[in-house]
């Protein structure tokens, strides 16, 4: 075996590792008949003594006890955090919460004008009952749920001097085939855009609706982010609600 | 029944402190001893090793056993951590480099003459030898530290380091062969060869 060939197995005998029993047997063999690599295998061997001496004087060391503390802090502030963070909610569903609670208003009140306009109709003679119920349409609202149809929403929102046909206080039924087009020219009142109650997707789309107009608490402005005077912060407002095919409250919109 | 790493992983993960002290409490002492090795500074060791859980406690859900064993990952963060550390003293560093290497010096063997039942003598050889290893280039340094001092397989080292098997074997030869060159070498490896920061921790 040449000096070059023992140097591979030279480092592993050294360092105490395994070797197989015929490379160990050569090696040994070489190392009798070769001075250099003799003194090479010493060295080597002083060297792994040497190291285990100084990893043995380290075996006691460790960090000192304030990294632990430091850690436990960091854990638990960590720890704070993420429970605040499942606690909380976050802004968007805060917002979403907000506009279902507004929702829920929104048809607790619907209910109560629905019984009330029942009550109206029955208490007109049939002449007028008949006039009334034959209300022209106001223009279809399409459904928040939809991404283009929010947007024609807010198109509606933008022309904030649009004109409604709402001289009556009782329920209007609108339908897709009434169509956007229909008595806009019968409309005489001024009206804010209808803002969505829910979140695009969360209900089905719009396939009819129904315009209710009911008083609400100025406090609903306010969770709209809408101005609201010190003065008409205790006035009821007045306002139309969009109700879907299923009887929930979809959009409002405010009139002065 | 001592929980396995992965358990313990899995309970940090939900907010479980006492998994996570009990981690720390099984591998602080390595992770700590390598950073030492490596740094030749007690105080450099204790932020490493603090870095190393920090970063163990914001990453827990991203280690993956599968991929290797907690130790292997934990040197590989700290291994990083010390390296940062070193390169910041670098201004200072006089460590052994490259041209270091490969200079002739006189045969003497210091470390075989010493008698292990002696204590002073033990220290002495113990002082000399991590005296020896901190004046190692970093990248031998690391490999003598985790294959020598921590008795990791090759492997298991190629893992913590990023590197081929191959890499390890010829840098741990390399590095013994410094290393018997400045150990014969005898009080030539001082307080000089060190670094700043070193140096600072000597004292």
């Amino acid at each position: 075996m040449k000096c070059h060939e023992f140097e591979a197995t030279i480092m592993s005998m050294a360092r105490g590792q395994l070797v197989e029993a015929a490379a160990r047997d050569t090696a040994g063999a070489h190392l009798d008949r070769c001075a250099r690599c003799a003194d090479a295998f010493e060295e080597q061997q002083a060297i792994t003594a040497g190291i285990r001496v100084a990893a043995e004087s380290l075996a006691n060391q460790e960090p000192s006890p304030r990294v632990e503390e430091a850690l436990r802090r960091a854990f638990r502030e960590r720890a704070g955090r993420l429970a605040e963070r499942r606690i909380t909610p976050q802004p968007a569903e805060n917002g979403r919460w907000s506009r279902r609670v507004i929702g829920a208003a929104a048809a607790a009140i619907l209910l109560l004008a629905l019984l009330a306009g029942a009550d109206w109709l029955k208490s007109l003679p049939a002449s007028q009952k008949q006039e009334a119920t034959n209300l022209p349409a106001t223009p279809s609202i399409s459904a928040p749920g939809r991404k283009q149809d929010s947007q024609a929403l807010a198109g509606r929102g933008r022309d904030q001097n649009r004109k409604t046909a709402s001289n009556s206080a009782g329920p209007r039924r609108l339908s897709k085939s009434q169509g956007v087009r229909q008595n806009v020219e019968n409309v005489n009142e001024v009206a804010t855009r209808f803002y969505p109650l829910v979140d695009e997707g969360e209900m089905a789309p719009l396939e009819s609706g129904m315009i209710v107009r009911v008083e609400a608490p100025a406090s609903i402005l306010i969770s709209l982010g809408l101005p609201v005077t010190a003065e008409s912060i205790n006035r009821p407002v007045q306002a139309d609600l969009l109700l879907g095919q299923d009887g929930l409250a979809r959009a409002i919109r405010f009139l002065p | 029944m001592t929980p396995s790493d992965d358990e313990l992983i899995r309970l940090i993960a939900s907010g479980v402190e006492e998994a996570f002290v009990t981690l720390y409490r099984r591998y602080q002492g390595r992770v700590f001893r390598f950073a030492l090795l490596m740094s030749g500074c007690p105080a450099t060791a204790d932020d490493v090793t603090q870095e190393v859980f920090l970063a163990l406690l914001r990453d827990a859900c991203q280690y993956d056993s599968s991929r290797g064993a907690l130790l292997t990952y934990l040197y590989g963060i700290a291994r990083k951590q010390v390296l940062r550390v070193l390169k910041r003293n670098r201004p200072f560093t006089q460590l052994g480099d490259e041209a270091d290497e490969d200079k002739p010096e006189p045969t003497r063997h210091l470390i075989s003459q010493a008698d292990p039942l002696n204590e002073i003598a033990r220290n002495e050889v113990a002082g000399a030898v991590r005296q020896a290893v901190l004046a190692l280039p970093a990248r031998y340094r690391e490999v003598v530290v985790l294959c020598d001092f921590q008795e990791m397989s090759y492997a298991e080292a190629a893992d913590a380091l990023d590197c081929s098997v191959g890499t390890i074997s010829s840098r741990l030869n390399r590095a013994r062969a410094l290393l018997a060159r400045r150990l014969r070498a005898g009080g030539r490896v001082g307080p000089a060869s060190l670094d700043t920061d070193q140096r600072r921790c000597l004292v």
